[in-house]
């Protein structure tokens, strides 16, 4: 409940006594508090909340009560239950970070007459500030003029005046460090000064209703003229914390301010000052005059006292107590996870409201219960926001394309390619056109890919990719790809690749052949670092996984010949394997030829946008690896999703049989077993 | 060209722009000029300028350029030139030996990129353990030195106990402090550890998100 709906409650609850209260002052514009008068003010704080309103998952299409804005409305509606004195405000990244937040920048375009989805909750929650983060910036400068109602005097955007006045939050955006580079002032309104009147407790120990002006300054990190550079640069400058506050701060205490609470969107960092640093929170809270810090961007919890990180363990940060250079600090980690609360303890002396930093205490609370479940979600944030999580949800299952298959990982293991050949497809032709039109040196070189199953059982048989066959939404494309790695293309020799896939072959046990009970045929090596080489029905390889690590890739081919450990290859794969995740042979980050920006996954995205049908033919039966065939006395097993052997058959994977429907993990997953002797 | 006097850090500055945005001939030659004449800056500028030409030419330039200034005592040149000659000057076999030996200069002179060099290829190529934990100091000088790659190195090292004794508890570390510069790799190496309990961490599908999403944020950041 905001400030003005609490009052209006008390008074409603207590109208007779505080009509008696009020009647004795004829001028309510100088009220008389008596010094020695004390009062508790809790400062409540959101921050990175990247549009997560509602606790779900939009790739996934499912509920995820460990995040959303939805939950957090619940802890602060408790918040203000327990204190008489509440103020609620957020440090920043708001519009930016789900799915919902692009759809409502990039896809439909949100109306200038239309509030922001997160605004919207946000002002029925009844923030009273909030600060700029470094994701405001993402979607440019005129689109954040447009979702905040500010008219910014920018030399990319018409002058103020002809700029259209749209719906934006009813509470007070600030940030102070921000400004244009035609009239050197910040772009939105620097600090406001907030009026409001709390209950306190007078010396006679009656409780009383006293005015508190609160200044509210807002900063965000410098280092946002690199990181959107392409929006700002031009546009607008930004200036150091130190220096800002510096400026600033006493003009909020020339102006009344009682106390002033910095929201800045940052850390701290005990590196030298600098006026661009990203994290200048540490030299900012030792500005004379801030009373309370609201941190964010580092996506923490403080005060934690059990913090590893290493900006809460320098000189002057006080990690248990929650003080950064002796200012009550909080960060209320992120996506709505937590609320941060600052229980300011407050004394009226001769010469004004004074904080008592050591009857204040700060800390956070979290959604998630002690037991690991959740607190409930407030109803009413789904109610508001509904249209455009629809929205969302029907755009992710926008079909992109086609396919005549289904696309799954469940085989992955023992040979299907139905779910990574389109991967390796997409990535290989997206490296071949930028080698032709950027690197000619290399223009001769043949190009293959590797992609590798990321889900391949280990939460359990519902751990897997499967992509219907029909049409093929966004969300399919997150599946296919769960993560948001980038693509890299490599320059290795045969040598190299087959050094490579030796080592992707230690996903598989050491199978004795004269064994008569059964072997497990996974090893612990995990699936996402089993990489599968593909390259246009050009490559083929086997795997003998009779042999020990290291001497298992047998009859490595390329266009049918023995590939030649001296010949070079471009492989596409992926930033943390070229970089040398995993730890592949030859693979530390110096074989890269190119770096792409982009993500695999808008790759795949873009392919099956172009290839419009994806076909079993030509996308998902290139089966470029088997296992060497040998017979076996016992059988050899693995697990999967249960009842799939069909599936098996259907994706070309021969001898594969379900021995129990359920292998006894309570994981839903069932026990197969593979005839090795008849690959 | 007849070069008179060293040219100030301003004067390359321009010139590098002129030649690069402008196509201007004589920006490049004066460039060539004085990164003949042994100075530093102006090779460095020069070796940028050819290192985005294509064509052999231009490699093979480029790499005499650099030999120049490394053999003169700059340590970024011998850096560059390391690197160069690992890909090869012109998309042709690398020379990794003559590699090796000016990145060893360079990381003995402290550049924090060539220690990183240094002990990796090393580590590639150890035969003998002695090699492999020269190549791990290597590795951790670079990483002490603020390296990100290095970091991540090292505590893909730490983890394989490749030159060094497995401990997942120190890559764990080093995987965090990467990810605390930024480095997209460690971030993801941390997104897959939460997914799938590794490296001592419970697995927790929330913090794995959240790695994830950090990894696109620093790749997008290193644009």
């Amino acid at each position: 409940m905001p400030m003005k709906l609490a009052r209006a409650a008390a008074l409603l609850a207590a109208s007779s006594t505080l009509l008696a209260a009020c009647s004795g002052s004829g001028d309510d514009t100088t009220p008389q508090i008596t010094v020695g008068t004390s009062a508790k003010l809790a400062l409540l704080e959101t921050t990175d909340l990247h549009q997560n309103i509602l606790g779900y998952d939009y790739y996934k299409l499912k509920d995820d009560p460990s995040v959303g804005l939805d939950r957090t409305a619940t802890l602060i509606a408790a918040a203000r239950a327990q204190n008489a004195n509440t103020m609620l405000f957020d440090a920043g990244d708001v519009i930016q970070g789900t799915v919902l937040g692009d759809y409502q920048a990039l896809v439909s375009k949100l109306p200038c007459t239309d509030k922001l989805a997160i605004f919207k909750a946000m002002d029925q929650l009844g923030f009273d500030a909030g600060a700029i983060g470094n994701h405001e910036f993402n979607y440019g400068l005129a689109y954040l003029g447009q979702v905040t109602n500010r008219q910014f005097n920018v030399k990319n955007l018409p002058a103020p005046a002809s700029q259209a006045k749209c719906q934006g939050p009813t509470y007070a955006q600030v940030l102070a460090n921000v400004v244009s580079t035609l009239d050197n002032k910040p772009i939105f309104q620097p600090y406001v000064l907030l009026d409001r009147t709390i209950t306190a407790t007078a010396p006679d120990g009656s409780s009383v209703r006293v005015p508190i002006k609160v200044g509210v300054i807002g900063l965000t990190p410098p280092t946002i003229m690199s990181w959107d550079k392409g929006n700002l640069e031009g546009n607008v400058t930004t200036t150091g914390l130190k220096e800002t506050a510096q400026q600033y701060v006493p003009e909020m205490k020339a102006r009344g301010a009682d106390i002033v609470v910095a929201i800045s969107h940052g850390g701290p960092d005990n590196a030298a000052y600098s006026p661009t640093m990203e994290n200048g929170n540490l030299y900012l809270a030792q500005v004379p005059g801030i009373d309370v810090l609201l941190m964010g961007h580092m996506h923490q919890v403080f005060p934690n006292a059990a913090s590893t990180v290493a900006a809460f363990n320098i000189p002057g940060v006080d990690k248990l107590a929650g003080t950064v250079s002796g200012v009550p600090a909080v960060m209320a980690n992120f996506w709505g996870k937590n609320l941060g609360i600052v229980n300011l303890s407050l004394k009226f002396t001769a010469t004004g409201w004074q904080v008592d930093k050591t009857a204040t205490t700060t800390a956070t609370v979290s959604t998630q219960n002690l037991d690991r479940s959740y607190v409930a979600a407030d109803a009413t944030i789904a109610a508001l926001v509904k249209a455009e999580h629809e929205g969302t949800v029907a755009y992710v299952k926008t079909p992109i394309g086609n396919a005549d298959f289904r696309l799954s990982t469940y085989f992955a293991d023992v040979g299907d390619v139905s779910a990574i050949q389109v991967v390796n497809q997409a990535q290989a032709a997206y490296v071949k056109a930028y080698v032709a039109a950027n690197l000619p040196q290399y223009a001769a070189l043949p190009v293959l890919s590797v992609s590798a199953p990321f889900k391949s059982g280990f939460a359990g048989g519902g751990d897997y990719t499967d992509v219907a066959s029909g049409p093929v939404a966004i969300f399919n494309a997150a599946d296919l790809y769960l993560y948001a790695n980038t693509i890299q293309a490599v320059r290795v020799s045969g040598a190299d690749i087959k050094a490579w896939l030796e080592t992707a072959a230690r996903r598989f046990n050491q199978i004795d052949p004269t064994k008569t009970t059964a072997q497990a045929l996974v090893s612990t090596f995990p699936g996402y670092n089993f990489d599968v080489l593909d390259g246009d029905s050009k490559v083929s390889y086997e795997i003998d996984v009779t042999q020990p690590v290291g001497s298992r890739v047998r009859n490595l081919a390329y266009e049918g010949a023995p590939m030649n450990p001296a010949a070079m290859f471009i492989v596409a794969t992926n930033n943390y394997r070229a970089s040398g995740g995993g730890s592949f042979p030859g693979l530390d980050g110096s074989k890269t030829i190119y770096a792409s920006p982009d993500s695999n996954r808008d790759t795949l995205i873009g392919y099956v946008k172009a290839a419009q049908n994806i076909a079993k033919a030509s996308n998902g039966n290139d089966r470029s690896w088997h296992f060497s065939r040998v017979a076996t006395a016992g059988p050899v097993t693995f697990t999967s999703a249960p009842g799939l052997a069909a599936l098996a058959a259907a994706d070309g994977v021969v001898g594969v049989t379900q021995l129990q429907a359920d292998d006894g993990t309570g994981k839903g997953l069932a026990l197969y077993r593979i005839d090795l002797g008849v690959q | 060209m007849q070069v008179h006097r060293p040219a100030s850090a301003e004067q390359v500055v321009g010139w590098l722009h002129a030649a690069a945005d402008g196509h201007d001939e004589a920006a490049e030659q004066a460039l060539a000029a004085h990164a003949a004449s042994g100075e530093a800056g102006a090779g460095r500028a020069y070796a940028l300028l050819l290192a985005h030409r294509p064509g052999a030419a231009a490699a093979s330039e480029r790499i005499a350029v650099l030999k120049h200034a490394a053999e003169a005592g700059d340590a970024f040149a011998a850096t560059r030139l390391g690197e160069a000659l690992l890909t090869g000057p012109t998309g042709g076999t690398a020379d990794a030996a003559q590699a090796l030996r000016w990145l060893e200069r360079a990381a003995r002179s402290g550049v924090p990129e060539a220690m990183r060099r240094v002990g990796s290829l090393t580590l590639q190529r150890a035969v003998e353990p002695a090699q492999a934990s020269a190549a791990v100091a290597w590795l951790r000088r670079a990483a002490e030195a603020g390296d990100g790659a290095a970091m991540f190195l090292l505590a893909n090292a730490l983890r394989a106990g490749q030159g060094v004794e497995a401990d997942e508890r120190e890559a764990l570390v080093w995987y965090e402090r990467a990810a605390d510069a930024e480095y997209a790799p460690a971030l993801h190496a941390l997104a897959l550890a939460y997914a799938h309990g590794e490296l001592g961490l419970a697995a927790d599908a929330a913090q794995s998100r959240l790695m994830d999403h950090e990894a696109a944020e620093a790749s997008a950041h290193a644009r």
